[in-house]
């Protein structure tokens, strides 16, 4: 069990390590001079103030060194400035961050609850028309472009209906993003629960269940269902990373004032700074979270621990 | 399983009820704007959105009434000598700033030094004028004096951009203007969280001295609350919903702004906007004239301006906009560009362009106002002549920045752009084309004799003439090439329940006399 | 006498022989009746979308070639834009774009990803332990992530949305190449080659590739959907195409603020998307329940 944790700890600290390198360098891929490009938004800074800035950032001298300056000011906490309005990185990005952590969290939830019940039952009453609807229902639904389901429901049910709010903060807004989001994830998760259930449903042990007398929901509720969990947690990591990516287009299309959102306005503001921060912010979640779910899993799993 | 439940339950909760919080109140005022400003510091930016709300915080020296003339405010008096090189104001007493302390000459002097400062003057301190010094007569008494007469200053006095800023935020430090701000004015700075909204709180200690409002000392309501809402249909809906006082509906939108029983909508006419073509003359193919004018040639503002705005704006032949002295619709137009692609070819043509060898170059403008929809249609437009335009859209503080970028360097593809500037006197030509120009762009002696007549000229007949020279100027050289006016934040929807809101001249709205229902 | 008995038989056994594998395929098309259908329908897709630009009934770029905002009618078979710029015209040739797009991201993806997941999983060792830590790190980034980062720094266009794309795959497709080449280098016959000597080239591309393919095949499917989703999805966000465009996912765009007055904006290009993503989806699952079906004689 040590073994397996801190293999996965190790790959999870390459992975971060990994990141700070590409996102410092990132900013050598920028066509033309990135600081002249970087403060083309800032109204008042002139050619003496330029060359200070390209100091400051290193980038006037040495690979080695401009990274050993990105990675001491980092572990200060210190993320750099934005260009525009000139805050602090890393105090903007908690601003927004626990809004798209509720936003993910809440989608990753009901797709669970969706997807989980769709592949439960189809699984149940696999080959007969409930199986064959849900299947092919999950076909359409990973092929929905989830922007344009974004867009269609803001434009049916909040601008046509005005059952939400076009945007905004609280539980009411955060509705249809969460759908949005969950419906496409739905379909994949669908689908794998569907699968996993059909060979725990095949497995010996639940024939023993009912020789032994149990009733059909004691069957399913604790053994089928207890073991089909685990392979369900496997997968959450990637699809908990999927969402946060999903995550970024849905608040755009629904104002949700989330980390997503700022990205999309930092790319179009050349914030590199911020671009930067936010790869690093985002990165981390899906790693921290990937972590977590293999050691979830590895606690449920005896047979990782025992290797 | 049930346990990452609980927790991530736990976790939503607690974040439910930490954001949920009703945070406006009753007292307030709630306005929506497309942006942001970039500045609480009037000396740092020129953007309307920024104007705006300085104008709330601070007060200038002088004011306009309804018809735009000009009257007193900080200052209760003025006088200009005889040979119009002294200008002399007698401030009004018992003014205070909003950290408690007196309004007098000393800050009327802060604000001058802090403009002409040579390390980091204002972005528009050529608008003051030729000043040569200034000086207190004691407290309540201060002296301009000119190298030359210039007319423009008195109305300059009345503008945001000659804010009145109290000394006292000099010890703020680099706070101001990000953080801090101290002023006169009918509202106190609370907060600005950048890119999300602005917080301003009554000055319960302010007299009215001169603005245009029925109330005569703090404004009615407890708070203005500037909010930052990009998409316009967000606007719209939180219009509707009463969530919102006071917004800028989306263009496609305005006939549902004026069809609801509950929404009024208010057009400001004579914003002074001008909405023109400038380009970057450092490099090929815009120093070339010709180059210039074929763009010129090659749109049609008309069919653009129809499709991309249905009627809410107006073609603007003048470098200066309607409702500006040197506005002349007839003379503009004999000395502008019709429609005509060919000539485009043909001027093209002779730099060496054609529809199989084509001119690439970068077309830019600001967010907002329909205007990316615009030079979609100019760039289908341009394409016809053989001229490629990629379209850049960024915000205002941006773009200004990109302009005089552009203007400085001397490789890439040509670039150009679609400008808007809003002024009450065609001293704004000066600023904008008399070296060293705004954007460090195009000047040429000529043009700056032509420039310095039209600040010298005291006859106001005289100096309509010199005025269409430089227009004349301005727009056969194609550096300035007007297309039209409003050009931005001259709709707003108001909630009926909204009464009191007064405009003075040139777009600034003014709260003292709100009051919501 | 030998001569005569010979020459008719011959002549007949080639055309008996050619009629036999006729009969073969059209049992096989008509079992697989819905992968053929799909094949076709693709087919003729493309072919359409190559030839756009000739048979549509407007330039897609040209402004105010109908009245603004109108929805279907003879006319304008899908209606037309704000612009007055007609819609049918502009999905068809956008097909093509989107088309391109996919087919281009997915061959980035694919060559990269492949060569990787053949090094790795052939020349084990060290060179695979560090080649698929490689594509751990960069598969953790989320391809959105990477395709984000990429158009943030190399500029909003059409083209490097399809290098971002196609770079933020490549983990995917290594990782299945991998897996198979696994599979592979298990099997006798690999182990055959090397014991008569063959070189590396030679079993890599001579033995290993071919066999590999067929599941690259059916993830190249599934992929290009991906792509195609990602693709308009950067678009929408302005990240992609460029205006004037007619790139799908650009018109989804324009269409936010034209709700009310013109919602075939809105329906259009979106179902567009959906049907060449759901075609593709189709041909996958279609190409990996034959796989399936191939490897292990039984349905699934």
């Amino acid at each position: 069990m040590t073994n397996y944790l801190v293999n996965r700890l190790f790959g999870a600290l390459l992975t971060v390590w990994v990141t700070t390198l590409a996102v410092c360098f990132l900013i050598h891929l920028v066509p033309g001079d990135p600081v002249q490009i970087m403060y083309a938004q800032s109204a008042t800074t002139t050619p003496e103030q330029l060359d200070l800035i390209r100091h400051n950032l290193g980038l006037d001298r040495s690979i080695i060194h401009q990274y050993v300056i990105y990675m001491s000011n980092l572990l200060q906490g210190d993320f750099g400035t934005t260009i525009r309005g000139q805050q602090k990185v890393l105090d903007l990005i908690l601003l927004r961050l626990p809004y798209t952590l509720w936003l993910t969290i809440t989608a990753l939830i009901i797709s669970l609850i969706i997807g989980g019940v769709a592949g439960f039952f189809a699984a149940y009453k696999q080959g007969q028309w409930l199986d064959r609807l849900l299947m092919s229902s999950t076909i359409i639904g990973i092929s929905i472009p989830p922007f344009w389901l974004g867009l269609m429901l803001l434009a049916f049910f909040s601008v046509n209906l005005g059952w939400f709010p076009v945007a905004g903060d609280g539980w009411l807004s955060l509705i249809l993003p969460a759908t949005t989001l969950a419906a496409c994830q739905a379909a994949t998760i669908g689908r794998i629960v569907r699968s996993t259930m059909i060979d725990i449903f095949d497995q010996d042990y639940i024939r023993t269940a009912y020789a032994k007398g149990l009733s059909k929901p004691r069957v399913l509720g604790r053994h089928a269902l207890r073991s089909g969990m685990v392979p369900i947690i496997s997968i959450l990591g990637m699809q908990f990373a999927y969402m946060m990516g999903g995550a970024i287009v849905v608040e755009y299309i629904f104002s949700w004032n989330g980390l997503g959102r700022l990205a999309i306005q930092a790319i179009f503001q050349r914030d590199y700074p911020l671009i930067q921060g936010f790869i690093l912010t985002f990165s981390f979640i899906v790693v921290l979270v990937s972590v977590l779910m293999d050691v979830l899993y590895a606690v449920l799993d005896p047979r990782i621990s025992r290797k | 399983m049930k346990a990452i439940k609980t927790i991530l339950i736990t976790l939503a909760c607690i974040t439910t009820v930490a954001t949920s919080a009703k945070v406006f109140s009753a007292d307030d005022i709630i306005w929506a704007r497309y942006g942001d400003i970039d500045t609480l510091d009037p000396h740092r930016s020129t953007s309307t959105l920024s104007m705006q709300v300085w104008n709330q915080i601070y007060e200038p020296l002088l004011a306009r009434d309804s018809e735009g003339n000009i009257g007193p405010n900080l200052a209760k008096s003025y006088s200009v000598s005889g040979d119009g090189l002294t200008v002399s104001f007698a401030l009004n007493d018992n003014i205070k700033c909003h950290d408690g302390s007196e309004f007098t000459s000393k800050d009327v002097i802060f604000t001058y030094e802090r403009a002409f400062s040579t390390s980091n003057p204002s972005n528009t301190k050529s608008a003051w004028g030729p000043i040569k010094d200034v000086k207190a007569n004691g407290e309540l008494a201060v002296e301009f004096t000119f190298n030359t007469p210039f007319g423009a200053f008195i109305p300059f006095m009345a503008d945001p951009f000659a804010s009145m800023i109290c000394d006292s935020n000099e010890k703020l430090g680099k706070s101001y203007g990000t953080t801090a701000a101290v002023g006169t004015g009918a509202w106190k700075l609370d907060n600005w969280v950048k890119g999300d909204k602005i917080e301003l709180s009554r000055n319960d200690s302010y007299i009215n001295l001169g603005r245009l409002a029925d109330n005569k000392g703090a404004p009615k309501m407890k708070r203005l609350i500037i909010k930052v809402m990009p998409e316009g249909q967000a606007r719209l809906a939180a219009l509707q919903t009463g969530e919102v006082h006071i917004a800028e509906p989306p263009l496609e939108s305005v006939d549902t702004v004026k069809s609801n029983p509950k929404l009024d909508l208010f057009m400001a006419d004579n914003t002074g906007q001008d909405v023109f073509f400038e380009f970057a003359i450092s490099r090929p193919p815009f120093n070339d004239v010709r180059a210039r004018q074929a763009v010129a040639y090659a749109i049609d503002p008309d069919m653009a301006l129809d499709i991309v705005f249905e009627g809410l704006v107006t073609r603007e032949y003048c470098t200066v906009a309607q409702g500006v002295m040197g506005n002349d619709p007839d003379f503009c137009k004999s000395v502008g560009y019709k429609y005509n692609p060919e000539k485009a070819k043909e001027l093209l043509a002779e730099l060496g362009y054609s529809v199989s060898k084509r001119l690439e170059v970068n077309m830019m403008t600001w967010t907002g106002g329909n205007r990316e929809k615009l030079l979609q249609v100019f760039q289908s437009q341009l394409k016809q002549v053989g001229i490629d335009a990629k379209i850049e859209v960024m915000d205002i503080g941006s773009l200004n920045a990109r302009v005089k970028q552009e203007n400085n360097i001397t490789e890439g593809p040509g670039s150009f752009d679609l400008m808007g500037w809003s002024w009450y006197d065609p001293d704004i030509l000066y600023q904008l084309w008399h070296s060293p120009g705004a954007y460090e762009g195009y000047n040429t002696p000529e043009l700056d004799v032509l420039l310095d007549k039209t600040r010298s000229t005291t006859d106001p007949k005289k100096r309509l003439a010199v005025v269409q020279q430089v227009q004349k100027y301005l727009i056969e050289q194609a550096v300035h090439v007007p297309l039209y006016t409003p050009g931005w934040m001259w709709l707003y929807g108001i909630n009926k329940n909204t009464t009191g809101l007064k405009f003075e001249p040139f777009n600034q709205p003014i709260f003292l006399d709100v009051t919501i229902k | 006498m030998a001569n005569e008995l010979h020459e008719p038989q011959n002549t007949n056994s080639y055309f008996w022989a050619a009629l036999g594998v006729l009969d073969s395929t059209i049992k096989w098309l008509v079992k697989r009746r819905f992968l053929f259908f799909l094949g076709l329908l693709t087919t003729i897709l493309v072919a359409l979308s190559l030839s756009a630009n000739h048979w549509v009934p407007f330039d897609p770029e040209q402004m105010a070639a109908g009245p603004r905002l109108k929805p279907p009618s003879s006319s304008h078979w899908f209606g037309t834009d704000e612009f007055g710029r007609d819609i049918f015209s502009r999905i068809m040739v956008g097909m093509r774009l989107t088309l391109q797009v996919g087919f281009v991201s997915v061959c980035i993806s694919l060559s990269i990803g492949m060569t990787v997941g053949l090094v790795a999983g052939y020349f084990g060792g060290w060179l695979e332990r560090l080649l698929m830590r490689a594509m751990d790190v960069l598969f953790s980034f989320t391809e959105i992530l990477i395709a984000l980062a990429l158009v943030a720094v190399l500029g909003p266009s059409l083209e490097n949305a399809m290098i971002a794309i196609g770079i933020a795959a490549v983990p995917f497709y290594a990782r299945v190449c991998y897996g198979a080449v696994l599979v592979e280098r298990n099997k006798p016959y690999t182990e055959a080659a090397i014991s008569i000597g063959a070189g590396h080239a030679r079993i890599i591309f001579y033995h290993l590739l071919p066999n590999v393919l067929p599941t690259m095949i059916v993830v190249s499917t599934i992929g290009l959907s991906n792509a195609i989703l990602a693709a308009s999805g950067l678009s929408y966000l302005g990240l992609g195409a460029q205006p004037p465009s007619p790139e799908w996912g650009a018109m989804l765009a324009a269409s936010k603020n034209y709700f009310q007055r013109a919602p075939s904006l809105l329906f259009i290009p979106g179902l567009s998307i959906m049907t060449i993503v759901l075609i593709f989806n189709l041909l996958g699952d279609q190409l990996r329940q034959m796989l399936d079906y191939n490897d292990q004689g039984k349905h699934s």
